[in-house]
């Protein structure tokens, strides 16, 4: 906790905060509360709401669509936290190290998936993991084995979903972790490697101990990111076939454009936020309960 | 120690790491490539001959359809996103700057708990705010002008701006501002004269971030915008490409690659001063 700190008058203050305290508060905490209003109430959009009370998060504790996109979800965000946390930091870690040649333009390339719009890299995505003359199966027929369904298949369709969003994103990680990496002074690698510690003990001992609080932010931003995610399965499935690959926010999408059942679909965008902010205030405690130095 | 053992071993997986690496790279670097193909290609070999190698013939003729078509307007989406982008980043940039500076820097009571309230925003997902947000729009009789994208779109960016902020700016220490401050120097003096060179590389990382998502942005501008004159690259672009019958997938690619130029060149001119500016050590003892 931060004690220290410059003093300012109060009316100076003001002029800092004020900007995105109006906007913010304005154009998204109000618009948040109206909406999580309505999820007491049985709404179409059109005719007047009913108040039904917590009727609305009943029903969505039966409901099948809703217990799959939950299921769907954990399995998700559980792939998309492996893949960037784990492979952004050995990224970051690798060009960070100076006996890599071409360090430089392997940060550039892996950055430049992050540029592209969600439904270009989408459409690649596509034509690789499709059931029907897929690239996948391509090979796969090439090689003699059996065609699989791919996106179409029930688990798999959230490991391959969630791997190209983290595939989307993890230039982001990489140098998220690589610019607290090189924050590290090196003079602590220099005393471990004379202490005759190799890379691998000097990374375990020194630079995960340090990146304690960057991976924390990371693991925030990754499962926020992914439970809110929603343009990737829209575009490669729609959510099926059936029901199978439906997210959360998939969920809420059908709820308020499909079946205009304004009110249920606020529900699930409570039960999510709830769900997130719970989580972040677990993170937060785990990660002061350790003391480093 | 077993140092011509170590030597082979560290070799090894010397090699294997960088053959992984430019593995990895290629599979970034190829969407981007594969559409820039296609946008050269025609349908046979977009589908049946040729899908994913270098075009046998450039068909640059592809470029023409999106810059000359009738009724919708390449040209004026693309001034629309630019206009939109660029005052959404100068919102977004000064008003976190000021937030995040104040949270991370400066002595007061509720510091904390603004902070957090700001980073709350990180966790609500845009279609939940959108009905309403389309409602106070109107009501605010912003509607039908460039405003009623750049005030949502840099609100939904402050929370994720301010949070970035706010982590790089915790770690400066504060001689830099004391110094100042001895010599009788205001706090606006002081940051956007003193610190804002040590802040450039989060800034840098803010604009750039905040670019991507508003030039990109899609789902929003659909709903928000109802005449065509008004709408952004994205949008507009799918206007068109619907209107358009006779498509073809390379004239759809070509209009993709010019959607996606902004980013890459952006990002190209961008990328060398965030990089330093990362990795560097960071002026601190100066």
């Amino acid at each position: 906790m931060q004690k220290d700190g410059i003093v300012i008058k109060k009316k100076l203050l003001v002029i800092f905060i004020c900007p995105v305290l109006v906007l913010y508060t304005l154009f998204i905490i109000i618009p948040t509360i109206q909406s999580l209003y309505y999820s007491f109430f049985e709404w179409n959009g059109i005719s007047t709401p009913e108040f039904i009370a917590f009727d609305n998060y009943i029903n969505m504790f039966k409901d099948d669509y809703f217990l799959i996109s939950i299921r769907n979800i954990i399995i998700y965000i559980f792939v998309l936290l492996c893949y960037q946390m784990v492979f952004g930091f050995l990224l970051a870690l690798i060009t960070s190290d100076k006996r890599f040649i071409g360090k430089v333009f392997i940060k550039k390339v892996i950055f430049i998936p992050f540029l592209i719009a969600v439904t270009i890299i989408c459409q690649l995505w596509i034509r690789i993991v499709q059931p029907v003359n897929g690239v996948l199966n391509i090979i796969f027929e090439f090689v003699g084995l059996p065609a699989q369904k791919w996106i179409m298949q029930d688990v798999l369709s959230m490991f391959l979903i969630s791997f190209i969003q983290g595939w989307h994103h993890i230039g982001f990680y990489a140098i998220l972790f690589s610019a607290a990496i090189s924050s590290i002074p090196a003079q602590l690698y220099n005393a471990a490697k004379l202490e005759g510690a190799n890379t691998m003990q000097q990374h375990l001992y020194i630079t995960i101990p340090l990146l304690k609080d960057t991976f924390l932010i990371a693991i925030i931003f990754c499962i926020a990111g992914g439970m809110k995610s929603f343009e990737y399965v829209y575009i490669m499935t729609g959510g099926g076939p059936g029901n199978i690959s439906y997210t959360l926010s998939m969920f809420i999408y059908r709820c308020i454009f499909k079946t205009y059942n304004y009110g249920y679909g606020t529900t699930g965008s409570v039960i999510m936020l709830i769900t997130l902010i719970l989580a972040t205030i677990l993170l937060n405690r785990l990660g002061r309960s350790r003391i480093t130095y | 120690m077993n140092t011509i053992k170590d030597k082979k071993t560290n070799n090894i997986i010397f090699i294997i790491i960088n053959i992984v690496l430019i593995i990895y790279a290629i599979i970034s670097l190829y969407p981007f490539l594969w559409m820039l193909f296609y946008s050269l290609k025609d349908n046979t070999e977009i589908f049946i001959t040729n899908p994913f190698g270098f075009p046998q013939k450039l068909r640059f003729e592809n470029y023409l359809l999106p810059l000359s078509s009738h009724g919708y307007s390449l040209p004026r989406f693309f001034m629309n996103s630019v206009i939109v982008t660029i005052a959404t980043l100068v919102i977004t940039v000064i008003s976190c700057l000021l937030f995040s500076y104040a949270t991370a820097r400066l002595k007061w009571k509720f510091s904390e708990v603004f902070k957090t309230y700001v980073s709350v925003g990180l966790f609500i997902p845009i279609f939940v705010v959108l009905i309403p947000l389309l409602i106070m729009v109107k009501n605010l009789k912003l509607n039908n002008t460039y405003f009623e994208l750049i005030f949502p779109y840099s609100a939904i960016r402050i929370s994720f701006s301010c949070i970035i902020l706010h982590g790089f700016l915790r770690r400066l220490p504060f001689e830099l501002e004391e110094s100042a401050m001895i010599d009788g120097a205001g706090i606006f003096t002081i940051l956007f004269k003193i610190m804002i060179e040590y802040i450039k590389p989060a800034i840098v990382t803010v604009i750039i971030l905040t670019f991507i998502f508003t030039w990109n942005e899609f789902s929003l501008a659909l709903i928000f915008i109802s005449k065509h004159a008004n709408m952004t690259l994205p949008v507009g672009l799918l206007a068109f490409l619907e209107s358009e019958m006779e498509m073809q997938m390379g004239e759809i690619g070509a209009s993709l690659v010019i959607a996606s130029i902004p980013s890459i060149f952006l990002y190209s001119i961008l990328s060398k001063k965030i990089e330093s500016s990362l990795t560097a050590q960071g002026g601190i003892k100066g």
